[in-house]
């Protein structure tokens, strides 16, 4: 058994001169779209993963999950034969790929047949945010088990632990003791100049080395290409 | 029937591989704040006596230089000290807390936590990432690694968890006007930390019988945490009550469902673990147990009196008591079982094994 993307959708900014939507009704619309790309019993869906960073209102808990499972009324209680189980990764930029990992992982045990993986990530608060650096969107990936060749290969994770802090995302609280600081907590982003170029080095060699292990032939474009658009 | 739709009997015949515990850790803080002096900081008087409601006599709070990071990278060492495996043996960490405080940071997002215990303990060959599930983290980080390692994407792996939740007390006193608060529940957290490594059993009978998780999304707004804006700390508005009857209605059928697929009854289970939230709600909880299946549990485990209610940590501190206080012996069966936001309910059920033996009074 193994698993396959079977259906994938995006819900940008629309028409919206100004987008408003919040991460999770970001991830409702994509998730939506995917179900109805899906042709599936949405009853189904085993196992349901969020995996944007910038959550509404920068909520703790629940998972973020939840309400989206909530929101498509996917298995909101459990009856005894259907069931659903959320919840959240959170792995910076490599969330959603970390969630299918996760999924094929779920689906090739038996513990699960369908999961939704769903992203989203827009300004938590917009007046206790500076700086956001990304734009608001939302997607998401459904992921089925299949006994056909194909699908989901293989993965890799590479961690480069001197990279770790070029890019630093955190809400820490000033006092507003110094002179025109606001009092509160906020959300503020750190990116070292080097994160580009670390950024592309780590990637072309983590993709270098599962092209080897799995004998493909490595026909890429420059990855600086691919750095220059997603940075 | 399970997630995936197969049945346990199918699941049984298909020879799935498990995995167990092999190691436990924790870390709690040195500073104990009791309930009393805590109410002491209360701005308005409630007429609330929280020890006699809640059965919690102190709980452990962070000092200066404490954190989740902190906690959550005690707890790992602690429990590599207790394995058989070294950091860099660590396939995978998944780090489940619910408060992300590092360094004087309140909640640090990127990059992610278990990054940088990762590399504090030296683990360099394994992959990392966060799970965040209310006070299921811990049990879904064990879920998603026993998934793992049941088709051998991975032999080994280590669930962590800080929770430096106290400063959601520190609101709470500060607008708690009156019993019926829906921040009264802020008021029962402790600080701590605890982690596990599971490994792939050797032999198919030891180790994990089942694990169930369901969320019921219906109920997913009964308790929200988040942090405050302009002032320090967070804030969690829960309807407890709401919640409890919630728990109370639903569990024992998934409880039913857990015990089933394992192929066991509730008298099979030597030891029952629960999320440790008040004593009453635990007694009452299981009292429903009791008289829906119709059988007392031999025993219930409560350890709140010291500790409060750690969040994501509670039922591993639990457990780690346990084997330390030598109260669990080697062949008995254990339930661990949460209720947390979302609402997630969580089964897992598994026999204690040689774990046992690397703990105990004397260590």
């Amino acid at each position: 058994m193994g698993s396959m993307i079977r259906s994938a959708a995006f819900a940008g900014m629309g028409r919206a001169p100004l987008f408003r939507g919040g991460s999770i009704s970001m991830g409702v619309k994509a998730a939506k779209k995917c179900l109805d790309r899906s042709s599936i019993d949405p009853s189904e869906i085993g196992i349901l993963i969020f995996c944007g960073i910038y959550r509404d209102e920068n909520i703790g808990e629940p998972a973020i999950a939840s309400f989206i499972q909530s929101k498509l009324s996917l298995n909101r209680l459990s009856n005894g034969e259907k069931a659903t189980f959320a919840f959240d990764i959170l792995n910076s930029g490599c969330g959603v790929l970390t969630a299918m990992h996760v999924a094929d992982s779920h689906i090739r045990s038996g513990l699960a047949r369908y999961a939704l993986i769903v992203a989203s990530d827009s300004v938590p608060i917009r007046d206790h945010t500076e700086a956001f650096p990304f734009a608001p969107g939302g997607g998401a990936v459904l992921v089925e088990g299949t006994d056909k060749a194909g699908g989901l290969v293989d993965f890799r994770f590479d961690t480069y632990p001197t990279d770790g802090e070029v890019f630093r995302s955190f809400i820490e609280y000033q006092d507003g003791s110094r002179k025109g600081e606001r009092k509160g907590q906020f959300l503020r982003f750190e990116r070292d100049p080097r994160f580009l170029e670390g950024g592309i080095k780590g990637a072309d060699r983590t993709v270098r080395e599962l092209l080897k292990k799995n004998k493909l032939r490595d026909c890429r474009r420059p990855l600086e290409w691919t750095g220059r658009w997603w940075m | 029937m399970d997630r995936s739709g197969r049945s346990g009997v199918h699941r049984m015949q298909m020879q799935v591989p498990v995995s167990r515990f092999e190691s436990v850790g924790v870390k709690v803080p040195s500073r104990s704040l009791t309930t009393s002096d805590l109410m002491k900081t209360m701005k308005h008087r409630i007429g609330l006596d929280l020890e006699r409601l809640t059965g919690i006599h102190a709980r452990r709070v962070c000092s200066p230089g404490e954190d989740s990071y902190t906690l959550a990278l005690g707890a790992a060492k602690n429990c590599l000290d207790h394995s058989k495996y070294g950091p860099k043996d660590i396939e995978v960490i998944i780090n489940c807390s619910i408060s992300r405080s590092k360094g004087g940071k309140m909640i640090v997002y990127e990059p992610s936590l278990s990054h940088y215990i990762r590399q504090a303990i030296g683990a360099t060959n394994a992959m990392v990432f966060d799970i965040n599930n209310a006070c299921a983290g811990m049990l879904t980080g064990v879920e998603v690694l026993n998934g793992y390692i049941q088709n051998g994407t991975f032999k080994n792996g280590l669930v962590v968890s800080g929770e430096h939740i106290t400063p959601i007390s520190n609101s709470a006193a500060r607008t708690v006007r009156s019993i019926a608060s829906r921040q009264l529940a802020s008021l029962t957290v402790g600080d701590a930390g605890a982690a596990v490594i599971l490994e792939r059993a050797i032999e198919p009978n030891k180790g994990m019988a089942v694990s169930q998780f369901t969320t019921l999304a219906k109920f997913c707004d009964l308790c929200i945490g988040k942090p405050l804006k302009s002032e320090i700390g967070g804030v969690m508005v829960a309807k407890a009550r709401k919640i409890h009857k919630v728990a109370i209605e639903h569990a024992p059928e998934l409880v039913r469902g857990a015990l089933v697929r394992a192929g066991l009854t509730l008298d099979k289970i030597d030891h029952i673990i629960p999320h440790q939230t008040s004593k009453s709600s635990i007694r009452k909880g299981i009292k429903e147990l009791a008289d829906k299946f119709k059988v007392t549990p031999r025993n219930v485990v409560i350890n709140l009196m010291e500790y409060g209610n750690t969040a994501s940590t509670t039922v591993f501190l639990a457990l780690y008591d346990m084997l330390k206080g030598g109260r669990v012996k080697k062949g008995e069966r254990i339930m661990l079982l949460c209720f947390a936001s979302g609402l997630v309910v969580g089964v897992i059920i598994f026999t204690m094994d040689d774990l046992v033996d690397r703990y105990g009074i004397h260590d």
